[in-house]
Parts: structure tokens; C-alpha cells; sequence
């Protein structure tokens, strides 16, 4: 079950988004086919919205950075849906940028950022079968930072620059 | 093989069962045609590793054909292009074989 809702902001003096989005799922597996469908919306109304829409594969690699985090949560925070919760996702369509803000109660996060690179010393990936999630979604958007609040809830921020370079990652523990 | 639908964190403990099975029939050349797989994510991508290693160990080997967008993308950012060389079609994938 997902609901979401859209907020057109216009007429604003300080920088606000054009457009919000933001559904809230169940955390289960199960979420992931809703969180496909509210991004196939906002590009939609992103598209409806915005002059200068990026490019498919610009789409593709922000989009993947989203389900990424979310499976991750799904996964980590709420050990595969045996943790109940719900998880709130936030986009946010800006004239330079799109953001995405993830909110849970689950477990926090505990993996350090340096163990998002895992490629051998040659620079060859490896053949792993897991845990890649949080280094694709590094790859895919400008920023991706984690905040564990002081009241308990994971905070997930991906930030994706429509003049998309370089590469970065944030995050920081209670 | 022909999977359809996304694999992702769903579905991708299927996906690799099936193909272990399949090495472990015997089958350990396998193409897996994604034509019908429009999202594929880090655990599809695990399932995906776990056949290659699955095959190569049998003496064998996987190729992957008619990625699409999306899975180029996720291929390119894992780096994992280098070791599963899309190619465009099922007939290039079996070239050699």
C-alpha cells in the first residue's frame, strides 16, 4: 500500500523546489515494485514541468540510485521486511538538480563509507555477488549522504546535479 | 535463459537457483537473453555473478545478450562490463561456443 502526494510550489522568494513528491511504503520487499511506480510518476511530472528534461540514461542512473537505497534499506534496516516499518521517500525536482530524501525507523546504518569500494587493487571488479548497492548508487548521483537523527530514524540524501560530475560521498553516525 | 520482469531484490534468489541448476544439468554455456528485463539492480547483478562463477567453474561460462538501457548503465557503474561483455544479440553471444 503507498501513498503519495504532490505539492506545486510557485511564487517563493528563497530556492524551493518546483515540484515534491513523496510516498511512504511498507518496508518490505514488496515496496520496491511501488517505489518503480512513484519514480515512473515524477518523471512524468517532471517532464510535464521542467523545459529541459535530461536524458534517458540521466533518468536511468538516478532512478537506480533511489532503488538502490531503498532496497538497501529494506534489506539492512529492516532485515528484510521481519523489521516492521514504513519508508518515506521524498523527491524533489529543482531548476539545477533532483534530490531524494529516504526516512525510516529501522536498524542504523553501520557500514563505513570506504566499503563502498571493494574493486581489486588493479582496479578490476570483483566477482562478489553482494554488496555493491551503495556503490552504485555513489556512481550513479553527485551526493550521497547518511544521517542517523537523535530520534531514532535513518535519513538518506542522493543529490543528482542536471550538470552532473564529480563524485562524492557523505556520512556520519549519531 | 529468458528472464522476464525486473530482477531485483525480489526475485533475484530464483533467477541464480536457476541458473545453478541449470550449470549443474549440465547446461554450463548459457546465454541469458535480458530483452525482457527492463531494471536490474546490485542483487540481480549478485544472481547474475553467481551463475558466471557457477559456469566458469563447471568449465563453462555465461554471456549476457540484449541488455537494456538500464542494465548497460548498472554493467558500466559496477565496473562489471569488463567481465560480462553485453553483446546485442542471442546469436553473437553463442559466436565461439
Amino acid at each position: 500500500m503507498m501513498m503519495w502526494k504532490m505539492r506545486l510550489v510557485v511564487g517563493s522568494r528563497r530556492p524551493r523546489p518546483i515540484t515534491e513528491l513523496t510516498a511512504q511504503v511498507r518496508a518490505t520487499a514488496g515496496a520496491l515494485f511501488a517505489i518503480h511506480s512513484f519514480l515512473d510518476d515524477f518523471w512524468k511530472t517532471f517532464q510535464a514541468l521542467h523545459s529541459q528534461a535530461p536524458d534517458t540514461i540521466w533518468q536511468i542512473e538516478f532512478s537506480t540510485a533511489v532503488a538502490e537505497v531503498a532496497a538497501n534499506i529494506i534489506r539492512h534496516a529492516h532485515k528484510d521486511g521481519t523489521i516492521a516499518g514504513t519508508v518515506s521517500l521524498h523527491l524533489c525536482l529543482y531548476p539545477d538538480r533532483v534530490e531524494a530524501r529516504f526516512v525510516d525507523r529501522g536498524l542504523p546504518f553501520t557500514e563505513p563509507p570506504e566499503s563502498l569500494s571493494r574493486d581489486k587493487d588493479d582496479g578490476s571488479p570483483g566477482l562478489e555477488e553482494g554488496g555493491r548497492g551503495l556503490r552504485v548508487a555513489s556512481a550513479a548521483v553527485d551526493l550521497i549522504r547518511y544521517r542517523r537523527a537523535p530520534g531514532g530514524t535513518n535519513q538518506w540524501e542522493l543529490i543528482k546535479q542536471f550538470d552532473s560530475s564529480g563524485l562524492k560521498f557523505s556520512g556520519h553516525s549519531p | 535463459m529468458r528472464p522476464r520482469g525486473r530482477l531485483d531484490l525480489l526475485s533475484a534468489s530464483e533467477v541464480k537457483q536457476r541458473l545453478t541448476d541449470a550449470v549443474a544439468e549440465g547446461h554450463t554455456r548459457i546465454v541469458l537473453d535480458l530483452e525482457g528485463v527492463p531494471f536490474i539492480d546490485s542483487s540481480g547483478m549478485g544472481a547474475i555473478l553467481g551463475g558466471l562463477k557457477a559456469a566458469r567453474l563447471a568449465g563453462g561460462d555465461l554471456r549476457i545478450a540484449r541488455p537494456a538501457d538500464q542494465a548497460k548503465v548498472i554493467l558500466e557503474l559496477t565496473s562489471l562490463d569488463r567481465v560480462l561483455r553485453p553483446y546485442d544479440d542471442v546469436e553473437d553471444a553463442l559466436g565461439g561456443w
